[in-house]
């Protein structure tokens, strides 16, 4: 019998990157004409705030902080989410001054204004493969990203 | 906007509703073309005088509009459909009412419709990789702003419940509304979580249903309603529009967002204020919305909704009734029909023809709808 081997992927190309000693980033644009800063990345090169073709890759640190956060108790309508419920999403301020929505890992349990990091961590199981996603867990969390 | 001498003064001149609720057994285009032949007689208008149909849906499909019209019966008028998610209404009605104010036609007709689909839903409203990560749950993406709004100005869940009791109360005497039955404040905060700290009474229940307005510069009857301003706004760069599902991952935020532009917009083309404004219909799709709305509308200080709630400002009884009709929370949120529902409830209102939740005496009155994209659709409307 062949081995079929298990693979991750993203659930979408471009949203993160990790770096060589395996601590993940965020990837976003930023304005090169008025400074202002983009999540997730733009593929075309327009400035939604100026209107000017000045963008550029940046990466974000993946540290920030919770402004708002909900726990899901009912499957999303639709059948586009795939993932575990409940689970609890929420919004990032990222340390560069970008809002992001994000899910989280909400053990041990978060609460608005507590410091968050990035993890990379499977959302669900689809053949064979792991679809992965950035999450945001507790500063002091040992959840540890899998990828 | 309000001085331009050429532009007409624009009337409801009739206007109709179904009964809310769920309608396995009717079809859009049967409870569409019964909205519209009510509309008629209410305006005791032949159908032949109408010039244009502007019709708003948002889960019927190919020209929704035309299978309604098409009950009627064609008669060589335009139809032009138009989706601008939970404001299709609004919209429809905007546009009837410039299609009217810059002399294009006399006569016109505004309606909306929706029979909600069962099963899954295809989303336009979020990109892929954000509906499979589970944001696209309307009463979690309140929930976000709902605690935000709790954090910033010390709202507890007690008073998100008593907008739910203060609207079921005002549902109970509205015989068209989905839910005609009142609820505690104890059955609120004791109904099943959603999407805490959001629970199933906070949030509003679907509805099929259509709602029909005769618009005109012509009115024919002293049941004519004036309508003062119709303004949709569509996005504001950068702001965080929660109840749209979407987070601004920017780092330039706007001061006022897309609710107060359409409000500031719509009192200066009426040419009154928010303390001219005798009853509200205010967007309640989750009731702690309707809070930071009125607030957002003009109506009060950031933060202070909760407190005039308490005291009774927003009873049928009080200074300023909102949601008369018993809101999205009791009349049930039939998408593309809500904010036309939300006009003709202020309508009946204005026309001291809303029955045992009449207003005493209302002279001036403001709809509001939100809807994806993000859209903030504000209509004032005069005896
Ligand atoms: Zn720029």
């Amino acid at each position: 019998m062949m081995k079929i081997e298990r693979k991750a992927i993203p659930v979408m190309e471009g949203l993160w990157k990790v770096e060589a000693d395996g601590k993940p980033y965020l990837i976003g644009s930023r304005c090169e004409a008025c400074g202002e800063v983009f999540f997730p990345r733009k593929k075309l090169n327009f400035c939604m705030q100026c209107h000017e073709e000045y963008l550029e890759e940046i990466q974000f640190s993946g540290e920030g902080r919770v402004l708002a956060l909900t726990k899901v108790e009912r499957q999303p309508a639709g059948g586009f989410y795939k993932g575990a419920v409940p689970y609890t999403y929420g919004i990032v301020q990222l340390d560069e001054g970008v809002n992001i929505c994000s899910q989280l890992v909400d053990d041990p349990v978060l609460s608005v204004g507590e410091r968050v990091k990035m993890v990379v961590v499977k959302l669900y199981e689809e053949e064979n493969n792991d679809v992965m996603t950035f999450k945001f867990t507790a500063e002091n969390s040992l959840v540890r990203g899998e990828g | 906007m309000s001085q331009n001498a050429k532009w007409k003064d624009v009337y409801v001149q009739g206007a109709s509703t179904t009964k809310w609720g769920f309608f396995p057994n009717d079809s859009t285009s049967s409870m569409g073309s019964a909205a519209i032949v009510d509309a008629l007689k209410d305006a005791q208008i032949k159908w032949g005088k109408v010039e244009a149909v502007f019709a708003g849906s948002v889960y019927q499909g190919t020209a929704s509009g035309h299978r309604v019209v098409g009950e009627i019966g064609f008669t060589g008028i335009p139809i032009v459909n138009v989706e601008s998610a939970c404001s299709s209404g609004a919209t429809a009605f905007r546009l009837a009412y410039d299609s009217i104010r810059l002399g294009q036609y006399e006569t016109v007709l505004a309606i909306g419709f929706e029979k909600m689909p069962r099963g899954p839903i295809p989303s336009t409203a979020f990109p892929s990789w954000q509906l499979a990560m589970g944001f696209n749950v309307q009463p979690a993406n309140y929930a976000l702003e709902t605690m935000e709004y709790m954090h910033q100005y010390g709202a507890t869940v007690e008073d998100f419940a008593r907008v739910s009791v203060k609207n079921r109360r005002n549902g109970s005497l509205n015989p068209n509304a989905r839910f005609q039955k009142a609820v505690s404040t104890e059955e609120v905060l004791q109904s099943a979580m959603i999407a805490s700290p959001l629970r199933l009474l906070n949030c509003c229940p679907l509805a099929d249903g259509a709602v029909a307005m005769v618009l005109t510069s012509k009115p024919e009857s002293n049941r004519a309603i004036r309508v003062a301003s119709s303004v949709l706004v569509s996005g504001v760069y950068g702001e965080e529009s929660y109840q749209s599902g979407i987070t601004a991952s920017v780092h330039h935020y706007p001061s006022k967002g897309i609710v107060e532009k359409s409000a500031r917009e719509a009192f200066e083309s009426a040419g009154y204020g928010p303390e001219d404004i005798d009853i509200v219909q205010a967007y309640d799709s989750m009731g702690p919305g309707e809070l930071w709305d009125i607030e957002k509308l003009g109506f009060c200080a950031r933060g202070t909704a909760p407190e005039l709630l308490r005291e009774g400002v927003f009873d049928l009884t009080g200074s300023l009734p909102v949601n008369t009709d018993g809101g999205l929370l009791s009349r049930g949120h039939p998408l593309g029909a809500t904010a036309l529902a939300q006009i003709h409830e202020i309508v009946s209102q204005l026309r001291g023809e809303a029955g045992q939740r009449q207003v005493a005496n209302p002279k001036l009155g403001l709809a509001h709808a939100m809807g994806a994209g993000p859209n903030s659709a504000v209509t004032i409307l005069q005896r």
